[in-house]
């Protein structure tokens, strides 16, 4: 790819409509057209949630009453600390789902992270080979693994604790070694091949120049995965049988039948579940779209 | 000072020690259970009571889903790490009495001298196999006839005389059910046209013969009785699907189609009582005997108390059952459950006889009849219901629909009951040494090809060195999870294998079967494969564009990620709920949308403008075959922020400078994005176009939570009918060839798309 050479940069705006005529009311139009479309789509992607939030304050009598339900008649915040009370130990359930949480997304960012450092930028005999047996673990549907995975745990003495949850993501997830590889293959060689002139050793390239450059990847790796460990709930439904060690997501499931069909307090708790992820996405969306990491350093 | 604190710190740790010596002595017996909210207080007072009355014993009392207690119970036992007592749903378990997954009690029923004849028969044989005895009844759900009373005097009918018989049942229906002009029905006189086990009892037949081995529906009642249906569905709501779009709309609770007034009359249980005088204080509604033809009969569904096998503490287990199958615990349980005691005296009590609406219930047990408890039934059940379909839709008749119906149960049962005492165990011991042994082989191997091939220089031997040290943490867990699970599966497909009772070899008659004998194999597969090529390019290709968008610099920008995120986190359970609601057929939001009306200009004589609906008759989506699987593909577009993020985070590697560089040549939009953006994200596409591939092949909850399966397996996905075998049907072997099958299935494609990236896929590191 040529850089064109000389040209003034100044004008971006007409320069981004390259041949169109009306140059400057193009981009405006672009911008509004954006809107329409994000906010077209958006409102498409929240009638599930916005649903679930007017049922949530919704009086229970009223859960069925015809209209499409996008707006409640009524808004009982009392529902909310209904549903708190019928969950029973709420903050010990946070407390479980945020240990587990934190500690596979950490656990496996760095581990997949190296092992996708050296599927893409390491060479090794049988790389290849092995790089398609971990894409192969997730080929076999795990509902014929599970009785021999629980014998498993059983035999390290992890029934009924935690560790099944956590573990396992230690040794890096197919998914998550897949995706951060991918990245990595993009990184410019030289980069490295620099820092390997300057006596860097293999592992400061990774954790000095791969890491810091994949920021993007890295946080949706982590997003990824805390979503899913948050919402897991049959791990912890083989695994655990204490009250005090459930988590949230099996609280949730449990208490479906507590509830029943009982939509109100079912939606409240889960849109309570549901908002601390909310927030960290919101909060961390922006790491993904850390500039352009790779601008500049070309130069 | 210091001394205090020592004294005071010894005493501490003497109290710790002393308490913990205390909980030492008494023994924990584990109990799991499945409960709504009236009833968790009245366990909980329970084993309060019984714990003060055995000091010795502590209850370890645990909450599981209903839904899942089975599966969860099943993992336990062949992970023998059971709970000692169980709530048990006898309608579901039959299998785990006829597999011997649970502990007979005739010996401590014998020992204690418990007098089994105060108990209803038909909850005692619900919970016997072969004359032995796997659990105690406890709590009673029999079905019976749900009418409103005000919707009987509005049609004229006398609300004392509830029908009695079939004829009357008919008659009855036709008078009660309304509909609006356009034909829609508005109120349906009986909602039950669908029950063939009740109506084939009702009319004299069996679904067992009397040695329980074979199928014996086939019979002339049981014709009689699937003409009798497919004619009562015809004149009353005229075709299949209508009624099961009518009936999916309802959802129970604050919406019981029955509560609400849309139904007349239902077959239902006592158990729905409560629910009905919470949300439905004004409704009048009497409970009578369901109309039967030759013979009274009265489902009755139950509760019981079990000892899964191998429970360590079978004795105080006992004494737990014993005490709170008592007749004074079993009232105060019942009441809470709203569901009769399997004692006939305490079902006689004042609590429910003479409660005007429970007693009807109680007469109706000594009627009780109740699913026949034999290996294979589930199996069984599900062969019989999707084979009797056709004769109820008029697309075959009632005598072909039940001949195909008995040939597939009767396959079922000898399967389910072959003789496996001459097939070879499987030498667990030697397999996990030749295993062991395999792994140190391939270790040794490859440790010698990584030096022979990198003997040439230093530099090589030490890259390759590192690459194995990186990769170690997974090769880790993969050695000692993975490749042990995957083994022992693949070991079971070679095996028939019911989870409960040890695996023998049977060769390779599980791949014979799928890919001989089995013809939901190509079905399910073509369901999938369906699914696949739809929702991935789809998927794909939003994403992009919705990357692209979310990509540029305007306001509240991140307010928009985290809105198209959102799909992505809302936890299964409520996302079902949801979406079942928006894909209702006659109430769903999607529905409404499509069937609002539109301003229309028509040419037909002269100009004019009118209003119609945008589309007249919407789908019916998850009850039309035709519609579901589209269902499902516009379901998993919800699930696009996941793709989109990926994207999002591919497209910060393209430096801006390409872009403008490309403008400046003259490059328009599209171009630009064709040859500069898109080539530096095709990494991404590809690990997308991948792992999507992947899970798309395996779809599986949503379908088990939504469908299960159906409108005649239209959403049976390969997984899902791997899970169906596996774990409802009990045929771990032939799921685990299933998913071995699909295995390889995965792996060819995924092999065939790594050759075929070098052509697309751009790296711009290589």
């Amino acid at each position: 790819m040529s850089k064109s050479d000389g040209s003034d940069m100044s004008d971006k705006s007409d320069v981004s409509a390259a041949n169109n005529k009306g140059a400057v009311t193009a981009p405006r139009l672009r911008r509004a057209l954006a809107y329409i479309v994000l906010i077209t789509g958006g409102l498409l992607m929240l009638v599930p949630f916005l649903w679930m939030l007017s049922r949530s304050v919704e009086l229970p009598s009223e859960v069925a009453s015809p209209g499409l339900g996008l707006i409640p008649k009524h808004f009982r915040l009392a529902n909310y600390a209904d549903a708190l009370k019928l969950m029973k130990y709420p903050q010990l359930y946070l407390y479980n789902t945020l240990k587990v949480t934190a500690l596979t997304v950490v656990g496996g960012l760095f581990s997949s992270s190296l092992v996708a450092f050296a599927f893409a930028r390491l060479r090794a005999p049988g790389r290849d080979l092995l790089f398609i047996l971990v894409i192969s673990t997730i080929m076999l549907p795990a509902q014929v693994t599970m009785i021999p995975m629980f014998m498993i745990f059983r035999g390290l003495g992890w029934y009924d604790t935690l560790l099944p949850l956590i573990v396992p993501a230690f040794f890096g997830s197919a998914f998550s070694i897949f995706l951060i590889r991918q990245f990595f293959l993009t990184i410019p060689k030289d980069l490295e091949e620099a820092a390997r002139i300057d006596g860097c050793s293999t592992f400061r390239i990774y954790w000095q120049i791969f890491l810091p450059l994949s920021k993007p990847v890295l946080a949706t790796v982590a997003f990824f995965s805390f979503t899913a460990h948050w919402n897991d709930f049959m791990t912890p439904l083989i695994y655990l049988n204490s009250i005090e060690k459930r988590t949230l997501a099996l609280a949730l499931a449990t208490f479906q039948d507590v509830w029943g069909v009982d939509i109100v307090s079912l939606m409240a708790a889960s849109t309570l579940v549901l908002l601390p992820v909310l927030l960290m996405f919101f909060i961390g969306q922006r790491y993904i779209v850390q500039g352009n990491v790779m601008s500049g350093s070309k130069g | 000072m210091r001394r205090i604190t020592t004294v005071v710190g010894f005493t501490i740790v003497m109290m710790c020690l002393a308490t913990g010596s205390l909980r030492a002595s008494r023994e924990t017996i584990v109990f799991w259970y499945g409960a709504t909210q009236d009833e968790r207080a009245v366990y909980e007072r329970m084993i309060a009571e019984f714990e003060r009355a055995n000091p010795d014993i502590h209850v370890n009392a645990l909450l599981v889903p209903q839904s899942y207690i089975e599966r969860k119970l099943i993992l336990s036992i062949a992970g023998k790490a059971p709970p000692d007592v169980v709530r048990f749903y006898t309608h579901l378990g039959g299998e785990l009495m006829a597999r011997y997954g649970l502990e007979p009690l005739d010996d401590l029923v014998r020992r204690d001298g418990v007098e089994l004849k105060d108990f209803y028969p038909v909850a005692i044989r619900q919970n016997s196999f072969r004359e032995r005895l796997y659990g105690m009844p406890w709590l009673l759900s029999p079905n019976a006839l749900l009418y409103n009373i005000d919707l009987f005097r509005k049609a004229g009918l006398d609300p004392r005389k509830p029908p009695r018989n079939w004829d009357e049942l008919v008659r009855y229906s036709l008078r009660l059910t309304k509909r609006d002009k356009q034909g829609t029905i508005q109120q349906l006189g009986f909602a039950d046209l669908l029950s063939f086990n009740l109506f084939l009892w009702q009319n004299g037949g069996s679904l067992l013969s009397k040695d329980m081995r074979d199928p014996a529906f086939d019979s002339a009642e049981g014709k009689e009785t699937l003409i009798w249906m497919r004619s009562f569905l015809d004149r009353e709501v005229g075709d299949f699907t209508t009624l099961q779009a009518f009936n999916s709309s309802f959802k129970g609770a604050a919406q019981d189609a029955f509560g609400m007034g849309k139904v007349a009359m239902r077959i239902d249980s006592p158990f729905r009582i409560p629910d009905l005088r919470k949300y439905y204080p004004d409704l009048h509604f009497a409970v009578a005997p369901a109309p039967w033809k030759k013979l009274h009969t009265a489902e009755v569904v139950g509760n019981s108390l079990v000892i899964p096998r191998g429970s360590r503490h079978r004795e105080a287990a006992w004494r737990f059952i014993k005490f709170v199958t008592s007749g004074e615990q079993m009232i105060r349980v019942c009441r809470a459950a709203s569901r009769i005691p399997a004692r006939r005296a305490a079902a006689m009590s004042p609590a429910f006889y003479s409660d005007p609406i429970m007693r009807p219930f109680v007469d109706e047990i000594p009627y009780g009849r109740s699913v026949p408890v034999v290996p294979g039934y589930q199996q069984f059940a599900e062969a019989l219901g999707r084979n009797l379909e056709p004769a109820l839709k008029g697309q075959s008749s009632a005598g072909q629909a039940l001949a195909k119906a008995d040939s597939e149960c009767s396959a079922v049962l000898d399967r389910a009951m072959e003789d496996l005492s001459r097939l070879p165990l499987v030498p667990w011991k030697w397999l996990g040494a030749a295993a062991a042994g395999l792994l140190a082989a391939l270790v040794a191997l490859a440790g010698w090809q990584v030096s022979r091939r990198t003997s040439g220089s230093r530099a090589a031997r030490r890259e390759a060195a590192a690459f194995y040290l990186f990769i170690s943490p997974w090769l880790i867990g993969f050695v000692v999870f993975t490749f042990g699970a995957s083994l022992a599966s693949l070991v079971f497909s070679f095996c028939k294998w019911d989870v409960l009772t040890p695996a023998r070899f049977v060769g390779f008659r599980n791949y014979a079967e799928l890919l001989g004998q089995d013809p939901r194999f190509v079905k399910t597969l073509g369901n999938t494969a369906y699914y696949t090529l739809f929702s991935v390019p789809l998927g794909i290709i939003t994403g992009l564009a919705l990357s692209m968008l979310m990509n540029q610099k305007v306001r509240a920008i991140g307010v928009f990620r985290t809105i198209y995120y959102l799909p992505v986190v809302v936890s299964g359970v409520a996302t079902v709920i949801v979406w079942r609601w928006l894909f209702d057929a006659n109430t769903g939001m999607i529905n409404r949308l499509l069937s609002t009306n539109m301003p229309w200009a028509s040419l037909t004589d002269g100009l004019h403008f009118m209003w119609v609906p945008l589309i007249a008759n919407p789908p019916k989506w998850l009850v039309d075959p035709l519609f579901a699987k589209p269902a499902f593909i516009i379901m998993s577009l919800w699930g696009i922020g996941g793709t989109m993020i990926i994207f999002l985070a591919a497209l910060q590697s393209v430096p801006e400078e390409l872009h403008e560089a490309a403008k400046l040549d003259g490059a328009g939009a599209w171009q630009a994005f064709r040859h500069v953006t898109l080539p530096l994200l095709t990494p991404a596409i590809f690990y997308q176009l991948i792992i999507g591939t992947i899970a798309s092949f395996q779809v599986f909850t949503q379908a088990y939570l939504m469908t299960g399966g159906g409108p005649s397996d239209s959403t049976l996905f390969y997984v899902l009918y791997l899970y169906f075998n596996a774990f409802q049907w009990m045929r771990m072997g032939y799921g685990a060839a299933m998913a071995w099958g699909l295995f390889l299935i995965i792996m060819l494609v995924t092999l065939v798309h790594f050759r075929l990236a070098g052509r697309w896929v751009y790296y711009e590191g290589s």
